[in-house]
């Protein structure tokens, strides 16, 4: 009697492990797929997002150009805004007696003031 | 029968699954190589980024020249199902003639261009049409955000990036990036999937020692005397007396390089090392150098020039102004041909040759650009009778503006002749340098005591009674020398009466040189001396490019200096 109850037990027993086994093999296979899956939409994700980051280079890649043509001297003369080259009777060079170092300065001095 | 029936079915499944075995075994052993390299193709495609040049920037980091991406647009005739309403599409969107892309997508070849570098709005929308056998690649497309600023320096490449000129051509293997293929992952719908960074080569950073400032001044100043003046064209260069590094190369007329379309051949030459020219009175101090240095004359020798003209040979050779009897600065001073003539018959032609060999006339100057010319210097055995007083006055000797610029910068420096050059350094796409152009001291071609005198006599030109009072620049003293050169008409082999070039060389301050600046002005119309045309060109570029440099004026330190005593200080 006693080892008929042993042996139902570890017939439960087993039939418990391969349900497990199998469980566990088809939860695998499942996390198996859903992770590949998820792994190709994240490819998806980060090719759109390499898309966008291309098209937003390209589009620094103009912007840095239009900058450098806006900030060409003869655009910014072209654009009317009377800039003029500093007059040199208007700038002054300060003098540090102890270093001697020079530092130029330019002041709008009034024309009687130079 | 019945297991016989078995044991000959089970025989044939078996059969056929080793033959299935077999096959796969082939299929993975024998053509694994071939079959996936097909299947990676059949879920790759093939990404070009493109060649990405590097930049050129000037000496002050501003970009010269940069890359823009765009689109090229193909056709596949074969698969296009309308060419009419293709080519109607094709020719709105690309802003080619109806015609000229009908053609193309008739042509029942199976690639063809329809329109390179196309702007990136233009592609778009012909991109969202979806037009059945037309397609896009995208292509790197060189772009100068100056226009025409330093046009003929920088050059410019081909529609395949190819270099064509100047910088471009000289610098190539340092901007030239390398062609990158990469394989990116598709699916079905041709959606592609992440290949993780894409790193775009780009090409080394090339960095001039131009000054786009300087440079933009030189071109200003040019352009209005080609207006006042109508001149064919107009050169202007300035360079550091010291260091040779070339701060402004300008030619005029100008050339967009945006749109080259627009230019004529020759405006896209650098005339300024290209076309050699007679310098006339500019090379007199060629001749005095020699003449200094030899011993043969100083300053204060006296000059019969009573006459106005001398006799060479068979001709009479005048002078502008006419003197008396004036001392050999005044010579120089006045410009007087017959005064330099006579004074240069103290040297025999082989010291003369000497010295113009020594000052870099008749070789290349070696400046980091394509094309440069050597000039023309003949040796004395093939000289003429005429040709020691000629070219003791500037004729019979071909030079460029860089190589009479470069002896004015021996006279500036103290006597040392400067190896000219532009490339200041290459920078790699990070940013570290990998070379760096160091000044290379030059040959000395002067001692100080003849480079100082020459200087003072320099400055006496623009000074009162000079012929070049118009050089002169507010707030700080012009030395320098004006010419004027009759052009020599090649078919008649006789100088032209009427079509000159007037120029002007000099440096600023004269003390303490900044820059020196050679500026060359080809055929001006109605006055034509060096005094009256070139010599007010230089004066403009010299004052605005002293103000841009921040150099002080001569009389700054007496007037406009505030001194500041250590216990102000805060």
């Amino acid at each position: 009697m006693k080892i008929r109850r042993v042996a139902e037990r570890r017939s439960w027993m087993a039939r418990a492990f391969t349900a497990i086994l199998v469980l566990a093999l088809i939860v695998a296979i499942f996390g198996i797929v859903w992770s590949a899956s998820g792994i190709t939409a994240m490819e998806y994700q980060i090719g759109e997002l390499e898309a966008r980051r291309q098209s937003a280079l390209k589009e620094r890649k103009d912007l840095d150009a239009s900058i450098s043509e806006l900030l060409s001297m003869r655009a910014v003369e072209g654009r009317g805004l009377e800039l003029k080259s500093p007059d040199r009777q208007n700038v002054f060079y300060v003098m540090h007696e102890s270093d001697g170092v020079q530092r130029a300065s330019a002041l709008s001095a009034p024309e009687e003031g130079r | 029968m019945n297991n016989r029936r078995t044991a000959v079915l089970a025989t044939i499944v078996l059969f056929g699954f080793v033959l299935v075995g077999l096959r796969l075994a082939h299929l993975m052993l024998m053509s694994h190589k071939e079959l996936s390299e097909e299947a990676r193709l059949q879920h790759q495609i093939r990404k070009d980024l493109g060649v990405n040049r590097g930049f050129i920037l000037d000496r002050k980091n501003r970009p010269l020249a940069v890359n823009l991406d765009t689109l090229s647009v193909y056709g596949n005739p074969t698969e296009i199902e309308n060419p009419a309403a293709a080519a109607s599409a094709l020719a709105r969107a690309t802003g080619l003639s109806y015609d000229a892309v009908s053609q193309k997508v008739s042509n029942r070849r199976g690639f063809v261009w329809i329109k390179r570098k196309l702007e990136t709005p233009a592609a778009e929308s012909l991109r969202a049409l979806k037009l059945k056998g037309v397609g896009f690649i995208p292509e790197a497309k060189r772009f100068y955000p100056k226009g025409d600023v330093a046009a003929q320096v920088l050059g410019f490449v081909g529609v395949d990036n190819q270099p064509l000129e100047g910088i471009e051509l000289k610098y190539d293997s340092a901007l030239k990036g390398e062609q990158k293929v990469v394989m990116v992952g598709k699916d079905a719908a041709g959606r592609t999937l992440s290949e993780g960074e894409l790193e775009l080569p780009k090409g080394n950073t090339v960095i001039l020692t131009l000054d786009e400032g300087l440079q933009y001044i030189a071109e200003t100043a040019l352009d209005k005397a080609i207006q006042s003046w109508g001149c064919a064209s107009a050169i202007a260069v300035l360079m550091d007396p010291f260091s040779g590094e070339i701060l402004a190369m300008a030619n005029r007329p100008g050339c967009d390089l945006n749109d080259l379309s627009s230019c004529r051949t020759s405006w896209l030459r650098n005339r300024a090392i290209t076309d050699p020219f007679e310098p006339g009175s500019t090379f007199k101090i060629v001749t005095a150098a020699a003449l200094m240095e030899e011993g043969a004359v100083k300053p204060t020798d006296i000059f019969d020039v009573s006459q106005g003209y001398i006799v060479v040979g068979s001709k009479r050779i005048y002078d502008v102004h006419r003197s008396k009897r004036i001392t050999f600065a005044d010579v120089l001073k006045t410009s007087s041909n017959v005064g330099t003539i006579k004074a240069g018959a103290r040297i025999d032609s082989e010291v003369l040759h000497a010295y113009a060999v020594k000052f870099g006339f008749g070789e290349k100057t070696g400046i980091d650009l394509p094309g440069e010319s050597s000039g023309a210097l003949r040796a004395p055995r093939q000289w003429s009778g005429t040709s020691h007083a000629s070219i003791s006055i500037g004729y019979e000797i071909m030079a460029t503006p860089l190589q009479v610029l470069r002896a004015y910068a021996a006279v500036a420096n103290g006597g040392w002749l400067v190896n000219p050059h532009i490339l200041k350094e290459v920078q790699s796409p990070d940013g570290a340098t990998i070379m760096r152009q160091e000044a290379v001291l030059g040959t000395q071609v002067l001692s100080p005591h003849t480079a100082r005198t020459l200087k003072e006599i320099l400055t006496s030109v623009t000074a009162e009674g000079g012929t070049a009072a118009s050089a002169n620049v507010d707030g700080n003293t012009v030395a320098g020398k004006t010419g004027t050169t009759k052009i020599l008409d090649r078919s008649t082999k006789t100088y032209s009466g009427a079509r000159y070039i007037s120029s002007f060389v000099g440096f600023v301050p004269a003390q303490n040189p900044r820059f020196v600046l050679s500026v060359v002005a080809f055929e001006p119309k109605g006055e034509y001396y060096g005094g009256q045309v070139a010599a007010p060109i230089f004066r403009e570029i010299a004052e605005r490019a002293l103000a841009y440099m921040d150099v002080p004026r001569d009389d700054t330190f007496e007037t406009n200096v505030l001194m500041v005593k250590k216990a102000d200080r805060p």
